[in-house]
């Protein structure tokens, strides 16, 4: 990878974790500070101690503040395990819609 | 009977393991729980039937115990690795003071039993009690003379039984008795780990390296910064001066535990440049064929999907968990063990 | 009875429609449904949008026709207006007027001058309102009923449960696939009078009910049914029924992957291996999930079947889902088998559990229960000075085990009011203890905190973007649900609200379990407000009602409103007592004079401690509930004679 590349994706990565650790914190109401949200940390049952109505309640937010509907129940668990997978998905959205126009 | 074999058992059916690496402490008396209050570093959010997770680190925020603490009516069990029973203890009455508090050392008096799998409820729902199926994720409760805590470390259900040394070999006896319409699977602590290292939770007993704190390892979930407790200075001092961070990387070649982390330089190669960062620990991976490492990297780099070379091997970052946990869709209201082959599951490799 | 469905207008509407196996599931036509399930089971005639605008109206209006169809069939011409009592269970979230200003509204058409009173614990609001008929009548304040209730379904119900995943793309098939729910609507009232033991033998009776709280989660229910379970026997109990007489059961049956299994494993664990033979259908599957109103219709619609012979369907049946119940009834239309005991389930939002048992009883007298004394082992209040706001309020400072996250304040005043009074007792909730310590609490009003909040999510965001989690707390028994669960409290469990005597009727419905009921040891019951825009007082109150102390509830009353008189003469038997506290007019507890709802049930802590200051032996606690009830309770030092 080009080092220019590699900071590039990071950024892009950065600033969709940032929005990601906002949500958490402004919708499902996380006591916590942006920088102690680690990217690969369990969401749900330890970790952030998030449960099955947070779950919910961040699929719609995926939706409304980053554009990206999960529709299929199977698909969510495997992409709701971290502000990483999170970021994974996000990024392979935009990616979808940027080949698809 | 291969570690892959007990990975898989691990991942697809259920698996029955001894659980000597686990300790109890059992911390009773008026004043238990400002005694926990002391020297847990994460508030203790616990009613009684649950658990809270957290970890115990030393005066350099090293952490030193995997910790468990289970609000048992008025009491408190704490079950721990990486420490003894007598340990722990004494760290909680060490720093109890004045307060009126006792330990008990659960470990000497009972043994553990663990099983892990996607179907491990139904197995543990047979043997003890239909109420398993209701038992959340960090709940335990009483059955008879066992204590069943829900703890899973391999990202799939997961229960540890305390059990009495006397009524030890007649529990096991069942379990393995029902457990062969599970296709159960005796499996050591080797494979345990292993499916915790897959899953990219931290081992306390292989992680808790010098130098590494809360704020490297992405542990920081399990502490709180609102609260003094033993350690907890160095902590905070570490996350204003933190320059690294773990990552998993992904490899199709060995990776050497020792060697240095470089960015790949253009076309895969080693860029010829200064290391990024350093090996924790190195494994293959049963279930993605290929190696998995632990590195701590710059921070600005510690994201996933960046090309890496380990002592000139090619490996790439990627997010955790690096597997897709059955468990994650296994629900004890629809499915069930003997009806697998029905029931239609993602792939255990994420794409 | 009368009743209004998705199957019609009237009792005759229902039961044509039922035997020919009639579907009450239609498109919403009322509201725009885009990007929602636009499928419901809402009332025929009212489906066009220009019945939209004011949902509390519309909810009103059907449950004042149902109630004049009850009562025309039931032909009081003997009962005084005033002695004629309405319990209306709802739990509309249009939150444009306060719910019991809806129960007053239908009290005044319906001309009932005795108490009015709200239930609404979500989706068991009008079952638990059967059964509180039940209460009053032994209490003696009425010597009619008219107990059931009445909910319309609204956008943000719509949007609350698409949201939540469970919505069922066509019209829901319980126990069956595909799993999911479908919404739906409706009114219906019973008139209940106490048996005159000369009733044929097939009058049709509701011979007991039960109430029980899963402490587990707000929306999702306990996956092992103990909640229900527990509900179902202390219906049972109260009914003097075995499970062994039941030969019908009319389930919740939502249709959720969730519901679905935990109710089947409650009845496994109530009627044993008679569960395998027992009929277990879900009107939901031709009525649609009528929320508050699901109670009632269920039941009428359980007792027209009974009448005619038949047990009701489930329909849309194919193939089982897992641990479904083994005879669902999985038929079009209904099935002619001869029923006389039956018993209706019904869960909810909060935990809430409810069951009642409905049938012949055939010559065999709603039994008298035993009374037994009931005593004031603790108080906890919860207040800000001068009557205001409550500064600075952390919940972790109070019940250190409570994670403050996405608690809200009433919620937490309620909770933490209740540890409060835990504490004052001494008692420890542990063990078995858990299920026998009961939980009522009085409000009128949603936590305007969380409803501001929604609010905001669903301008910026729709309704497709609104909060899942601020939605579930738009249920007036979120307070209760958050204070069982983080106290683990199992027993009765129940709210109520009628403006400023909400607290204290709380109080007087728990020590009317508590004497009645041997499955409960004690219960918590008060009131609690959040500060809104146009009243600054916030606090709550919470008494611990148990077996022993050394103040004792002397007696209580209640009647319709402005009537208080005749509940003080009921509750103080003629015998005056030392000290009079009314929060109407004293300044202590009420100096702004808001009719709110934890100011009454902070009038009877005040009580108690006046009696354990000395100051009084025998004191008489009075609030007029403005158009609902008027309320009187006595409390008087064990010593005294």
């Amino acid at each position: 990878m080009r080092p220019d590349t590699v900071l590039a994706h990071v950024a892009a990565r950065e600033q969709i974790l940032a929005k990601l650790r906002h949500v958490l914190i402004t919708r499902l109401k996380l006591r916590r500070e942006l920088d102690e949200l680690d990217p690969d940390a369990p969401l749900f049952g330890s970790g952030f101690g998030l449960d099955s109505l947070d779950a919910v309640e961040l699929v719609v937010c995926m939706d409304n503040q980053l554009g990206v509907r999960i529709a299929d129940g199977g698909l969510l668990r495997q992409q709701m395990r971290s502000l990483n997978t999170l970021v994974d998905l996000v990024l392979a959205t935009q990616e979808a819609n940027r080949v698809a126009h | 009977m291969s570690l892959t074999d007990d990975v898989l058992a691990v991942r697809t059916a259920v698996t029955l393991a001894d659980g000597a690496h686990l300790t109890c402490v059992r911390v009773a008396g008026r004043h238990a729980l400002d005694a926990l209050d002391r020297i847990s570093p994460r508030e203790l959010f616990a009613r009684p039937g649950q658990m809270v997770h957290t970890l115990l680190v030393d005066d350099s925020a090293r952490p030193f115990a995997d910790l468990y603490i289970a609000c048992d009516e008025d009491d408190y069990l704490l079950l721990a690795e990486g420490v003894t029973g007598a340990q722990l203890a004494d760290h909680v009455r060490r720093h109890a003071g004045d307060l009126e508090v006792t330990t008990e050392e659960l470990a000497t008096t009972h043994a553990f039993l663990t099983l892990n799998g996607p179907y491990a409820w139904e197995l543990l729902a047979a043997v003890a009690s239909p109420d398993v199926i209701g038992l959340p994720y960090l709940g335990f409760f009483h059955e008879g003379r066992f204590t069943c805590f829900r703890a899973g470390r391999t990202g799939e259900y997961g229960y540890d039984l305390m059990i009495p040394h006397p009524d030890v070999a007649a529990i096991r006896a069942a379990i393995v008795a029902t457990g062969a319409q599970f296709d159960l699977r005796e499996i050591g602590l080797d494979a345990i780990d292993l499916c915790s290292f897959e899953n990219g939770f931290f081992n306390v007993r292989r992680d808790a390296q010098p130098g590494l704190t809360p704020v490297e390892l992405q542990l920081q979930w399990r502490v709180s910064y609102h609260r003094t407790y033993p350690g907890s200075a160095a902590v905070v001092a570490r996350r204003a001066t933190a320059t690294r961070r773990s990552i998993m990387l992904a490899a199709r070649e060995p990776i050497d535990r020792d060697a240095a982390v470089e960015l790949a330089g253009e076309g895969g190669g080693v860029a010829g440049g200064t290391p990024v960062g350093s090996i924790v620990h190195a494994a293959r991976s049963p279930v993605r064929d290929e190696w998995l490492a632990l590195a701590v990297v710059d921070r600005d780099l510690a994201h996933p999907g960046i090309a890496f070379t380990v002592g000139g091997i090619a490996a790439h970052s990627t997010s955790s968990p690096a597997i897709n946990n059955r468990s994650a869709y296994v629900d004890p209201q629809r499915h069930s063990y003997v009806t697998r082959a029905n029931d239609k599951f993602p792939p255990l490799v994420r794409p | 009875m009368g009743v209004i469905t998705a199957l019609g207008r009237g009792l005759d509407a229902l039961w044509s429609r039922l035997a020919e196996g009639g579907s009450g599931i239609r498109r919403i036509e009322r509201f725009d449904t885009t990007g929602l399930v636009p499928l419901a089971g809402l009332v025929e005639d009212r489906n066009a949008p220009a019945h939209e605008p004011e949902p509390w109206r519309l909810c009103v209006e059907l449950a004042i026709e149902s109630g004049r169809e009850a009562l025309a069939r039931a032909e009081l011409s003997g009962v005084p207006r005033d002695r004629i009592a309405l319990v209306l269970g709802t739990s509309l979230g249009d939150m444009a007027v306060p719910l019991y200003r809806m129960t007053e509204l239908v009290g005044d058409a319906l001309a009932i001058d005795g108490p009015r009173l709200t239930v609404s614990t979500a989706c068991t609001s009008s079952t638990n309102a059967i059964g509180l008929a039940l209460d009053l009548l032994e209490l003696g304040v009425a010597d009619a009923v008219v107990a059931g209730g009445s909910d319309v379904l609204t956008p943000l119900v719509v949007a609350g449960f698409h949201s939540l995943g469970v919505l069922s793309e066509t019209p829901c098939a319980p126990f069956s696939e595909p799993a999911g729910t479908t919404l739906g609507e409706g009114a219906g009232f019973l008139v209940l009078q106490r048996s005159r033991g000369d009733g044929d033998a097939n009058q049709l009776a509701v011979l007991g009910y039960g109430l029980a709280a899963e402490a587990f989660h707000d929306t999702g229910p306990d996956p092992t049914g103990a909640g229900t379970a527990r509900a179902i026997q202390a219906a049972l109990g109260d009914a003097g029924v075995s499970a062994d007489e039941i030969d019908y059961v009319n389930a919740h049956g939502t249709g959720t992957r969730a519901n679905d299994p935990a109710e089947w494993r409650a009845l496994k664990t109530v009627f044993g291996s008679r569960a395998q033979t027992l009929p277990v259908s879900s009107s939901k599957s031709f009525l649609g999930h009528a929320q508050g109103a699901a109670g009632i219709v269920e039941a009428i619609t359980t007792l027209v079947a009974m009448q005619h012979g038949v047990i009701p369907p489930t329909h849309n049946f194919t193939v089982a889902r897992p641990n479904a119940p083994a005879d669902p009834v999985g038929e079009r239309v209904p099935r002619e088998r001869a029923t006389n005991l039956a018993v209706c389930a019904n869960a909810a939002f909060g935990g809430a559990c409810c069951a009642v048992v409905v049938g012949k009883p055939a010559g065999r007298i709603h039994r008298e229960p035993a009374r037994r004394a009931v005593f004031v082992a603790g108080i906890g209040v919860i207040a800000g000075a001068g009557g205001g706001r409550v500064p600075g309020f952390a919940i972790e400072a109070i019940v250190p085990s409570a994670d403050p996250r996405g608690i809200d304040p009433l919620s937490s005043f309620v909770t933490a009011a209740a540890a409060r009074a835990l504490g004052d007792a001494g008692v420890a909730v542990r063990g078995a203890l858990r299920e026998r310590t009961g939980l009522v609490v009085g409000v009128n009003h949603v936590s305007s905190q969380s409803q501001t909040a929604l609010r905001a999510t669903i301008d910026a965001h729709g309704y497709r973007g609104m909060s899942a989690s601020l939605f579930s707390r738009m249920v007036l028994n979120a307070p209760a649900g958050t204070c069982s669960k983080l106290l683990a409290l199992k027993g009765a469990f129940s709210t109520l609200s009628a403006g400023a005597a909400a607290g204290i009727v709380a109080i007087i419905y728990a020590a009317e379990l508590l004497a009645k009921r041997a499955e409960l040891d004690q219960l918590l019951a008060g009131g609690g407000d959040e500060a809104r825009p146009d009243c600054e007082t916030e606090g709550a109150a919470m008494i611990l009602l148990a077996r022993s102390g050394s103040i004792r509830l002397a007696g209580w009353a209640l009647a319709g409103p402005g009537r208080l008189a005749t509940a003080i003469a009921r509750a103080t038997r003629d015998r005056p007592a030392d000290l009079t506290i009314d929060p109407a007019i004293d300044p202590t507890i009420d100096p702004r004079g808001a009719p709110i709802a934890f100011t009454s049930a902070l009038a009877v802590a005040t009580a108690v401690d006046a009696i354990r200051r000395g100051a009084a032996r025998r004191v008489l606690v009075t609030t007029a509930g403005e158009s609902s009830v008027d309320a009187a309770l006595v409390l008087e030092a064990t010593d005294a004679t």
